[in-house]
């Protein structure tokens, strides 16, 4: 028996043991606590290792580490915390400074709040403060609180200014807000952390080793190509801005690992209920497939991914090996092999080709629609984490611009930059107006209105060039969090103003699928506001004046869009 | 009571004249803005100027350009050619143009279309059908309902200030964009023949007066200040703060025109109204169901109940207006000293004839409610029982018949408005195989958002829940139908409720309206600048 897996296990959500995902009720006799390194730990151990002068604020959403870095500070100026029995701590840090650590300012009361909060505000106007203070709160509550105080009316502008980004952080206060972190980051650190041989020292003893479904998992994420499409799942979500904590990272990992099987599950079934203990195979766990949909709701993670399992799509090389047998070429068949050959636990050793094999005879039945439907999904997402070919299996996602965007992220080529530049425009084109246009030499700011009969005008109001359009990539410049490049900017340059539009994930899923072809209706729900409030910016309607006697727009000839014009001067139109 | 109008139906005493079904939410907002339009954008004017352009939409609704120049007389063809590009194609295109801003859906003749007024040149009235007079004169058909009404209700506001900001703010939506293509209207209907003179409506008190004393049907608003008009003006300010492309502001305000007008029928429509003690008992139970695609049969039933318990609250108001009449006249007919009981009761039926439109009405009802009379004179001739006994059953005899016919009416005319203009904004629909409910479009959540919060600030989440009710009387969640008595009354779990309330804070999350935080915390905002 591995006491490691009955650890793991207390991170499933539903397990009565789930505490351990709360640094709270960590002790520090705590064996199997799991390590990440971030940069933010340290970054805060600078500040706070310096003169001593900055005050903190981390702000994120439940999970994300503030209450175990506030753990990790306050180790390194006092003593090592058995448990947070009082939610505010002040460690004297030298002669004239006093270190006030918050641990959770949203579980104290309104006055208690109120008193901490109103001496950073004096802390902060002092010249040299005697407290500086580590503040672990939730952001909404936060700002909730400082509106509804007139006498922290400074305090609420200073935090609502660095929270959106108007001003800087400075080396008074700083406000570290985890919500921006890239989780993808950690994931290898997390696997390693979890995977590490010590921990699964005990499993060299046990007899089930080779049938046991857990140990196989154990094995298989220890593979650094594993480990790369896992991240790459991630990624995807940092692309796309949805953020999921720390803690919601440990807890799919662990169940990816585990499965919600116990060392005792496995050998209670290993004779008998072999196939059902194979569907807990980490690919299958990693899209909660052995939980009930409740479950799958509650953990975050299984959550998002849900919306792109690999196992609903289609890469036709794969589906023809499995429903057809032997006919792909030389190296991908070998591939296949390996994959899906007797030597796999997860297919069931012989399991899946003697499947197949009564599939390929039987004309009709009731077998022919089960093998689809037990192998297909399960054989994409096993080729989506181990097939070799990196490029044959990100079909599987339903990103079709994804490897595009990628390239874009970490690119230097410039010309690759402006071509990608001139479709973006294009697809700008065609959003603004709805039709199909296929003029890209410039960005056409149009207004129409969609008549009854669908014979809308679109007229142009505004004309900008190509050479004045930039296409980046969005950087934080401050360094404190662990943070990726995950977005592109698009800047229109007028001279006396910029504005722009950043273009995560799908809004450039949006745009590229419109440019080449797609309908205006996929994606549009969730993009169609950033699009018009970039076109109400640029048009920037307040100061805008009309031109009083041209009118430009686009007229369908037959064949295609052109733009037209109309001369209105003088009580005449030409 | 405004004597001498054209009136015949007593459900307008409650909520005004002229509301009548069959507009559309477009026209009603077309005719307000031309309203607006013709008194210079300022409210509380005695009149307005009402524009024609023939000679603009001959040119843009006639089948083609053929077609039109073969119809129209040589001196038309010949001006309007002179300020037409000499090129046939660009000449389309100028029709094209125009032509692509048409608004109204139904199959109509030229001189009931309208366009969609992105700039002001573009705003004109209905005009009458027969067109074989020299003179095309005006229709009020769908041109005098709601529009006119709601110009009145925003002028009886009390805000001064927020009115004149709103004249200015749709003037400038109205003239600063778009204006080349405004030119170009201007000179079309500058080729007319006869120069345009319009015909003003003159106001008398707080209505708009016909200058020719012989058409008496003018609009008016029954007496007395109701609080909402003041509200309406506050988020309609708010509304055009916001700083979006002209066509998207013209469909939004559309929306809150239309809202506001439903609000107004069921405010109208409490039996506690009476010219206002408290504005919250009359607030109207909107019960929304939020979800889409998901499914909520209990939410969907409960929205449906209310739906119909809506309507019919606006039903039972024309009932009890028309008992209060009733009874008036009762009272004061059936006790007069020094008469005898038989000629009370003669003048109670001058009386009934009178507060219930007679001469207006058609003539099968006019029968009716001749018989209706005549019975009740045999009853009193005939019955030898106590005075109270006789009052009582010629009461009731008289009360059933025109209970009919006013309820016919108001069926006819009047009722379903609510429901008409709750499904075109997206407030109302229903599932095939069961009754209407109230639902929620996306553009009704972005116009209350838009209306309740000025550009750029903020709010928590259950305050604009409630404030939403209190604005516009929808109800959403468990706090509000607790409060109105809806939850207890439902017998539901909680649980259902706060699906619902979740589901409007997706919506609104999904439109760009709210930002969630972590700690259940969830703030809507105004994303405009």
């Amino acid at each position: 028996m591995n006491g490691y897996i009955s650890f793991l296990n207390k991170f499933n959500i539903g397990s009565p043991d789930h505490d351990k995902v709360f640094d709270e009720y960590i002790g520090p006799g705590e064996i199997h606590s799991i390590e990440i390194p971030t940069r933010v730990e340290e970054h805060l151990k600078g500040i706070l290792g310096g003169a001593y002068t900055t005050s903190v604020i981390l702000t994120g959403n439940a999970g994300d580490g503030k209450t175990r870095l506030c753990r990790k500070i306050h180790n390194i100026f006092g003593e090592p915390l058995l448990s947070w029995s009082e939610p505010v701590v002040t460690l004297t840090i030298n002669a004239d400074r006093n270190l006030c650590i918050v641990k959770d300012l949203s579980e104290l009361p309104d006055s208690k709040i109120e008193q901490l909060l109103s001496d950073l505000q004096f802390q902060l106007q002092q010249e040299v403060p005697s407290t500086v203070y580590l503040i672990a709160a939730n952001e909404g509550k936060l700002t909730k609180f400082l509106a509804t105080q007139e006498k922290l009316e400074k305090l609420y502008v200073d935090v609502r200014d660095r929270l959106e980004e108007i001003k800087k952080n400075d080396d008074r206060l700083q406000i570290l807000n985890l919500n921006n972190v890239c989780t993808s980051m950690y994931v290898k650190h997390a696997l390693a952390s979890m995977l590490d041989e010590e921990k699964w020292k005990s499993c060299s003893d046990c007899h089930c080793t080779n049938d046991c479904i857990i140990y196989f998992n154990k094995t298989r994420l220890l593979d650094s190509r594993v480990q790369k499409r896992l991240e790459l799942l991630y990624q995807i979500l940092d692309y796309t801005h949805t953020h999921v904590t720390i803690r919601d990272l440990l807890i799919h990992l662990a169940h990816m690992i585990t499965g919600g099987l116990s060392c005792q599950d496995i050998f209670d079934g290993v004779e008998t209920r072999q196939e059902e203990l194979r569907n807990h195979v980490y690919y299958e766990n990693c899209w909660g497939l052995t939980m009930t949909t409740d479950m799958c709701e509650k953990v975050e993670v299984i959550r998002h991914f849900k919306k792109f399992d690999v196992g609903n799509y289609s890469f036709y090389p794969l589906d023809d090996y499995i429903l057809n047998g032997d006919t792909a070429d030389g190296e991908l068949l070998g591939s296949y092999h390996r994959l899906f050959g007797e030597k796999n636990l997860d297919m069931g050793r012989k399991r899946f080709l003697k499947e197949r094999q009564l599939y390929f005879t039987e004309s009709e039945g009731g077998e022919f629609n089960k093998f689809i439907t037990n192998w297909l999904p399960k054989c994409r997402r096993k080729a989506f984490f181990e097939l070799e070919d990196k490029d044959n299996v990100i079909t599987l996602l339903p990103y079709r611009y994804l490897t595009m965007f990628l390239k874009l992220l970490t690119t230097k080529d410039r010309s690759f930059k402006d071509v990608v530049k001139e479709e973006l425009v294009l697809a700008l084109n065609r959003s603004f107006c709805c039709l199909p246009i296929s003029d890209h030499q410039k960005l056409y700011i149009t207004a129409n209105y969609p008549g009854p009969e669908k014979n809308s005008i679109p007229v142009i109001k505004k004309k900008v060039d190509l050479a004045n359009i930039y296409l980046s990539v969005q950087t934080n410049q401050e360094q404190t969090t662990d943070e990726i490049p995950s977005e592109l900017k698009l800047v229109v340059d007028e001279g006396d103003s910029s504005k722009q539009v950043s273009i995560d994930l799908t809004l450039f899923e949006y745009l590229m699928r419109l440019k080449n072809g797609g309908t205006f209706n996929v994606l549009a729900e969730e993009c169609s506001l950033k699009i018009s409030s970039f076109r109400d910016q640029i048009l920037d309607a307040k100061r805008y004046k009309d031109d009083e006697e041209t009118i430009e727009f686009f007229s369908f000839n037959g064949s295609e869009y052109k733009i037209e014009k109309l001369f209105v001067a003088e009580g005449e139109i030409q | 009571m405004i004597q001498d109008k054209k009136s015949s139906n007593l459900y307008e005493e409650i909520w005004g004249h002229r509301f009548k079904n069959g507009q559309t939410s477009h026209e009603c907002m077309l005719e307000f803005l031309n309203v607006l339009r013709g008194t210079n954008y300022q409210f509380n004017s005695k009149g307005y100027f009402r524009r024609k352009s023939i000679a603009l939409r001959q040119f843009v609704f006639k089948e083609d350009l053929k077609n039109y120049f073969e119809q129209m007389p040589s001196e038309v063809s010949q001006l309007i050619s002179k300020v037409l590009p000499d090129d046939q194609n660009r000449q389309e295109f100028v029709r094209d143009l125009l032509r692509s801003y048409t608004i109204v859906e139904r199959k109509r003749s030229w001189y009931a279309k309208f366009l969609f007024p992105i700039h002001e040149e573009l705003l004109f009235v209905e005009l009458r059908s027969n067109i074989k007079q020299e003179r095309i004169g005006i229709e009020r058909n769908f041109f005098a309902r709601g529009g006119e009404l709601y110009y009145l209700m925003l002028s009886k506001a009390e805000n001064d200030r927020a009115k004149e900001e709103i004249g200015k703010k749709i003037k400038d939506i109205l003239t600063k964009s778009n204006s080349a293509i405004g030119e170009i209207a201007r000179i079309i209907n500058e080729t007319a023949a006869t120069k345009e003179t319009g015909v003003t409506y003159y106001a008398e008190d707080n209505h708009l007066a016909p200058l020719e004393p012989s058409d008496r049907d003018y609009p008016y608003l029954p007496a007395g200040h109701c609080p909402y008009y003041d509200k309406m003006t506050k988020h309609v300010q708010s509304l055009l703060r916001v700083n979006i492309e002209e066509t998207e502001m013209l469909y939004l305000f559309n929306t809150l025109i239309s809202l506001h007008v439903i609000n107004y029928i069921l405010r109208r429509a409490h039996h506690g109204c009476t010219q206002c003690s408290s504005e919250i008992t009359c607030t109207p139970e909107i019960f929304v169901d939020c979800h889409i695609g998901s499914e909520n049969p209990e939410i969907r039933r409960l929205s449906s109940k209310h739906f119909k318990r809506m309507e019919l609250r606006i039903r039972s108001k024309v009932t009890q207006h028309l008992d209060s009449r009733l009874q008036q006249i009762f009272n004061k007919r059936f006790n007069e000293e020094n008469r005898s009981m038989m000629e009370g009761y003669l003048s109670l039926g001058e009386d009934i004839k009178e507060a219930f439109y007679y001469k207006s009405l058609r003539k099968p009802n006019r029968d009716k409610i001749d018989g209706l009379l005549k019975k009740g004179q045999q009853i009193v001739k005939g019955d030898k029982s106590k005075k109270e006994e006789i009052m009582n059953k010629v009461y009731n005899l008289i009360r059933e018949g025109l209970e009919s016919v006013v309820l016919k009416q108001a069926d006819k005319n009047f009722i379903p408005i609510h429901k008409a203009i709750a499904k075109e904004i997206g407030l109302a629909g229903y599932k095939v195989g069961e009754n209407y409910r109230y639902t929620l479009s996306d553009n009704v959540v972005k116009v209350m958002v838009l209306s309740l919060l000025r550009p750029g600030d903020k709010m928590e989440f259950s305050d604009f829940v409630n404030r939403v009710w209190e604005n516009f009387g929808l109800i959403i969640g468990l706090n509000e139908a607790d409060h109105t008595g809806i939850y207890k009354e439902s017998k539901l779990n909680i649980k259902y409720f706060e699906d619902n309330l979740d589901q409007f804070r997706i919506r609104l999350k999904n439109n760009g309206l709210l930002r969630e935080y972590s700690d259940a915390t969830a703030m809507v905002k105004n994303p405009y600048i």
